[in-house]
């Protein structure tokens, strides 16, 4: 047991240092290129790890949790937009381009939505639970396509990242280092959050629900703030990816992407924290690398999932870690 | 108030036209091992779950340590003292053996909205939880997965959760169903452990551990009490002899 803890905690650091001295080496190469790629990375890997703490740990299998990264990025478009025509949002509100007004807020709007779909949602339970899920997200993409007013379907374009004190968001590497910093403190929180009494209750909640409450706790309402807390790990993602990309589109909150979220989650091994991290960097790589030769990369990505599902139970992680982890 | 913990009065539960509970009457003394006995399909099960609040009855009434539980949804009667182990092994599988008595421990300890602190490291569990891996002789097995335990492990887990809520009456639901003589042993000694102490309901199809360990016994036959006594009493009963124990 020691041995494969110790085994987990080397991988892990050496994913830390990989992803620390990525911008120096690509910069020294002159691939810069790199730089905005791994900030796509680490930003999918904040997503992936806030569905992980949903399904791995909460066994909460959402198929909607594209809806959240949706929200936050619509935050930042639309607050963008009314900044850069200066008409104020319903003719009240300013929009803004500052970072530390706008993320936040597309964090909590993410999970008020959460909380409010989560509390609907969680009457459900199984098959039911992951269609209501997936329901609710494509209303708000529907939602979103049908909004004229911020570009409908051909979405919003974002001309310049948002502003904070400090640094310069414009920057690729100094964006680059803040996604970094966001995954790290996301990371550690759901680390500690898992192991804390709410964690256990939603771990427990996740094994055996009828048992939870006959031991008096009532779980609806632990699993509700669960899912609201990942809803704020989407929104988080989705304000750094309309900053990342400066573009937003209905397409981030559609199915597909929820889909994509979960085969990351799965490709990196559930409930293991560091394996969506691992699963969105080998998802987004492989889409880079095969992308090039065919556009239908995903004939190459379906056999290679089966496979890590089939024979890695605990995913790429876990084939890496041994048996580093023992939630299943 | 008075000397019953639990008492049962014309409760009633009908699955369409099959009357699995027909006005069931029994009271528990505080105290007392009370065995609830009968043929399968009697209705033992069915009486349990109306009483842990997994079923809810049609009609009557059940009146536990002074108030009226009949309709009260199963986490509430649980904080009002009752604690059950089920008929089918009921733990948390992903969870190691101390989390899943923590679990236990924290529930009925406030709120669980703390999101920063281990929860194992807690000044609450670190007091309780030795004592509570003692009682039922785990403490070799507390960091491993539950799922990794023996059948017999699993029930003694099982009943030492429901004992750190600081139950009033304990309902144990064949306890020693699936065990070995070994776990059966171990399962008989940790409720003699626990006579006196706490009040128990004790539905159990080995009638030597039945016999030997209750107080008193009431006996089921589709759905109905036939018989209420002590052991000696219920050994002797002619209608338990011909319904139950085969006989006549």
């Amino acid at each position: 047991m020691m041995r494969s803890i110790t085994r987990a905690s080397a991988i892990t650091v050496a994913g830390g240092l990989f992803f620390a001295v990525l911008p120096l080496v690509a910069t020294s190469f002159g691939e810069e290129y790199f730089i905005s790629l791994f900030s796509r990375i680490l930003i999918y890997a904040i997503a992936a790890v806030s569905l992980d703490l949903l399904i791995g740990y909460g066994g909460m299998i959402s198929l909607g949790h594209a809806a959240y990264v949706g929200l936050g990025a619509y935050v930042v478009g639309i607050l963008y937009q009314h900044s850069y025509e200066g008409q104020p949002l319903f003719g009240l509100l300013p929009g803004s381009e500052n970072a530390l007004v706008v993320w936040p807020l597309a964090v909590l709007i993410a999970a008020v939505f959460a909380l409010v779909i989560g509390s609907l949602c969680l009457r459900t339970s199984g098959m039911h639970f992951i269609m209501i899920t997936l329901a609710f997200a494509q209303m708000l993409y529907y939602f979103f396509v049908g909004l004229e007013q911020y570009g409908g379907d051909d979405g919003l374009s974002i001309f310049s990242r948002n502003q904070m004190p400090v640094l310069d968001l414009n920057s690729d590497i100094q964006f680059y280092y803040l996604c970094l910093f966001f995954l790290v403190i996301y990371l550690i929180f759901v680390h500690r959050l898992v192991h804390s009494r709410f964690g256990l209750v939603i771990r427990g909640a996740n094994s055996n629900n009828r048992r939870i409450q006959a031991i008096g706790i009532h779980s609806y309402r632990y699993r509700l703030v669960c899912f609201a807390i990942a809803g704020a790990g989407g929104g988080l993602a989705g304000a750094l990816l309309a900053n990342q990309t400066e573009f937003v589109s209905p397409g981030l909150l559609n199915w597909t992407l929820s889909g994509e979220l979960m085969v990351m989650v799965l490709l990196g091994g559930l409930g293991s924290l560091f394996g969506p991290v691992l699963g969105a960097t080998i998802f987004l790589l492989l889409e880079e690398v095969l992308a090039m030769y065919t556009e239908h990369w995903m004939v190459y990505l379906g056999p290679f999932l089966v496979i890590v599902v089939i024979f890695a139970k605990h995913g790429l992680f876990g084939l890496l870690a041994g048996r580093g982890d023992r939630n299943e | 108030m008075n000397d019953c913990i639990l008492q049962v009065r014309d409760l009633s539960k009908s699955y369409g036209a099959v009357m699995a509970s027909r006005k069931l009457c029994f009271d528990i003394r505080r105290g007392e091992v009370h065995a609830l006995i009968g043929p399968n399909g009697a209705g033992k099960t069915t009486a349990v779950n109306q009483l842990s609040g997994e079923i809810l009855p049609d009609s009557g009434s059940i009146l536990f340590d002074g108030h009226e539980i009949a309709r009260m949804p199963p986490h509430r009667r649980a904080r009002l003292g009752l604690a059950g182990s089920f008929q089918i092994t009921s733990i948390f599988e992903n969870l190691t053996v101390e989390e899943n008595l923590a679990l236990a421990i924290i529930a009925h300890n406030g709120h669980n909205f703390r999101f920063w602190r281990n929860c194992l490291r807690t000044p609450l569990v670190r007091k309780e939880l030795p004592d509570a891996l003692a009682r039922i002789d785990l403490d070799k097995r507390a960091g491993i997965p539950a799922s990794y335990l023996s059948h017999g492990e699993k029930r003694q887990l099982e009943v030492g959760m429901a004992l750190t809520c600081k139950p009033k009456l304990l309902m144990l639901d064949e306890p020693m169903a699936g065990m070995g003589p070994g776990g059966t042993v171990e399962m008989s000694k940790l409720i003699r452990r626990l006579k006196g102490n706490i009040s128990i309901l004790l539905v159990e199809h080995d009638m030597d551990a039945v016999f030997s360990l209750a107080d008193r016994i009431t006996v089921l036959v589709y759905g109905e009490c036939v018989a209420h006594g002590t052991p000696d009493e219920i050994r002797h009963n002619p209608t338990v002899r011909s319904a139950y124990l085969g006989e006549g």
